[in-house]
């Protein structure tokens, strides 16, 4: 005997998209809202997010250059109406956070509207996001992340207005009657079936990055066998945090359906996996050593084939380095640097270059620490005295890392690089004579998924033809593509795209619930 | 001692196995994070104390 849940709004996930969500349709005023999460715990990929967060300021100033840098990096692509959404709900953030939530934001740093768009790192409450507002750094209880705490406590406030929530009980199905959707098909831990009447259903069950499988599927990940392992859990960093339980139920059913079916890529965040390079499986903002503060540096990058393929001082952009990956053969690329670099590494740290959260890290026994990870069977690092051991251990074809370096180091002695333009205080020359040549295998890792369906301007999803389905919303991480541009820029999901996004659908399923019933 | 979390609350966000792999183990079946001991073993005791002050979301008690 199955169960029935009636509702007028019913989310799928708890994450920071389905939390907003729920937060917009208690405040218009929507009475009975369930909140279905197939995972034990609340919080979706929260777990990823740092400690802080981007908002815009609420003028048209600010909101206009948002608007602007955002619409650009779509290459005007997103939904732009959808664009000035989320960068209005932006604005509603400090109120939540650190008004309604009690968050504290010990530092926050507020941004020139003029200059949005022109800054690496942190912005958008994520290393990957633009710069389109003000930021503000969290802090949180113990070593712990303030998003998380941020979204138990929303969880707490809306258990008290009286929304419900609905642990491993996943939703795998929507159901349509004409061309409404009026309910959805759970499934209890048990395998008891739980029928769910709604009025509107939002969809938030983020990316795929728990299932391998589909991820192979879906063209998302496309490396040779032999470095599949870097993307189990715990191997490379944050594609799978642990345990995360984002299967793709959401996507699944939003196409099984009609739903319009968009790329899917990784989110960004490149990384040299595991083990010995963060402290455990589960917290990538904690690091075991300083393997992250060196891949931020921009020093030589070439591919398997031995070639350089983007501006090195793009190191610290996240997003643009990740994509670059993303483009190479396996996914991946090699940073390559000599024990003369080392020696400057280690005597001081670079001036005028902007890290991505190291600022100022003085580096040191950077060999050792390197020793240290391969004895715990890191295969994605190694020293050596010559180019050619470099290579051979790498698997890089070694005649063009040769030849690519011979260049390279000529753009260094000239100090111009007419092929990638790299700023001459960053081109570090690699020379045997220097002693000894260092080697990190870079992956385009990420936080989750990005993309597989599309929203319009009210966050309505979209069929195949482009025509809103009734009744069904999305929002988070499954959608960014719809403001980020198609294919989705892996730019990550992040605060300022899901939660504004979660709020959109909220607003926008709460009226056409209260309009129509 | 003893350490007890908060299942319905915690978020599983595993940074006490991390900082604490002495103390803490991620339970994949069950989708939560195991306590290792049942009574903390004296040495373990000053570890576990830091650890419920550092989890993020204060579901992590001593019990006496």
């Amino acid at each position: 005997m199955g169960k029935v849940v009636k509702v007028d709004v019913a989310v799928m996930g708890s994450g920071v998209a389905g939390m907003g969500a729920a937060y917009k349709l208690v405040q218009a005023g929507v009475k009975d809202i369930a909140v279905f999460e197939k995972y034990p715990a609340q919080g979706g990929a929260v777990s990823n997010c740092p400690m802080m967060f981007c908002s815009t300021p609420d003028t048209p100033e600010a909101q206009k250059a948002a608007y602007e840098v955002l619409a650009r990096f779509s290459n005007y692509d997103g939904n732009m109406n959808l664009i000035s959404k989320v960068v209005k709900y932006s604005s509603e953030f400090p109120r939540i956070f650190l008004e309604e939530l009690k968050i504290k934001s010990p530092i926050q740093v507020p941004r020139d509207p003029a200059d949005y768009g022109n800054k690496r790192a942190y912005t958008q409450g994520h290393a990957n996001g633009l710069d389109v507002g003000d930021i503000y750094f969290l802090e949180g209880r113990g070593k712990g992340h303030a998003m998380a705490l941020a979204l138990l406590r929303l969880r707490l406030k809306l258990e008290k207005e009286g929304v419900q929530f609905f642990f491993q009980t996943p939703i795998k199905k929507i159901v349509k009657t004409g061309d409404k959707v009026t309910g959805a098909i759970a499934y209890e831990k048990d395998g008891t079936e739980v029928e769910i009447q709604c009025k509107a259903l939002i969809v938030a069950s983020g990316g795929i990055s728990g299932n391998l499988e589909m991820m192979k599927e879906e063209g998302v990940i496309h490396v040779d066998p032999k470095f599949e392992e870097v993307f189990e859990e715990g191997k490379q960093v944050m594609i799978t945090f642990p345990d995360s339980c984002q299967d793709g139920d959401g996507q699944k059913a939003v196409w099984e359906i009609g739903g319009k079916k968009t790329a899917m890529v990784i989110s960004a965040d490149p990384e040299v996996p595991n083990p010995g390079v963060r402290i455990g499986p589960n917290t990538p903002w904690l690091n075991g050593n300083q393997v992250k503060v060196i891949t931020e540096m921009p020093w030589l990058r070439v591919n398997e084939q031995g070639r350089r393929f983007i501006n090195e001082e793009m190191s610290n952009q996240h997003t643009a380095m990740s994509r670059a990956y993303c483009k190479q053969t396996n996914m991946h690329g090699y940073q390559i640097f000599d024990e003369n670099t080392v020696k400057r590494m280690e005597e001081a740290f670079e001036e005028n270059y902007v890290y991505f959260i190291f600022r100022g890290a003085k580096l040191e026994h950077i060999r050792e620490q390197m020793d240290a990870a391969i004895a715990q069977g890191n295969k994605h690092m190694c020293h050596f005295d010559t180019i050619h051991e470099v290579a051979e251990y790498m698997g890089i074809d070694e005649a063009n890392l040769k030849e690519t370096i011979a260049k390279y180091n000529k753009a260094a002695e000239e100090g111009y690089d007419p092929d990638f333009h790299t700023d001459a205080r960053y081109i570090a020359p690699v020379r045997e004579e220097s002693g000894h040549i260092y080697c990190f295998r870079i992956f385009a890792g990420g936080y989750d998924t990005m993309g597989g369906l599309q929203i319009d301007e009210n966050a309505n999803l979209l069929d195949v033809n482009n025509q809103p389905i009734e009744g069904l919303y999305g929002a988070g991480d499954m959608v960014t593509g719809s403001f980020y541009g198609e294919p989705t820029s892996n730019a990550g999901g992040t605060v300022y795209g899901s939660m504004t996004t979660g709020m959109l659908a909220g607003d926008s399923a709460a009226a056409y619930v209260l309009e129509n019933f | 001692m003893k350490l007890e979390i908060n299942k319905e609350y915690c978020i599983r966000c595993g940074l006490c196995e991390d900082l604490y792999p002495d103390l803490f183990k991620r339970n994949y079946e069950e989708h939560c994070i195991d306590v290792l001991y049942d009574e903390i073993p004296a040495e373990l005791e000053e570890r576990a104390k830091q650890a419920a002050e550092d989890c993020a979301v204060a579901m992590i008690k001593v019990i006496r």
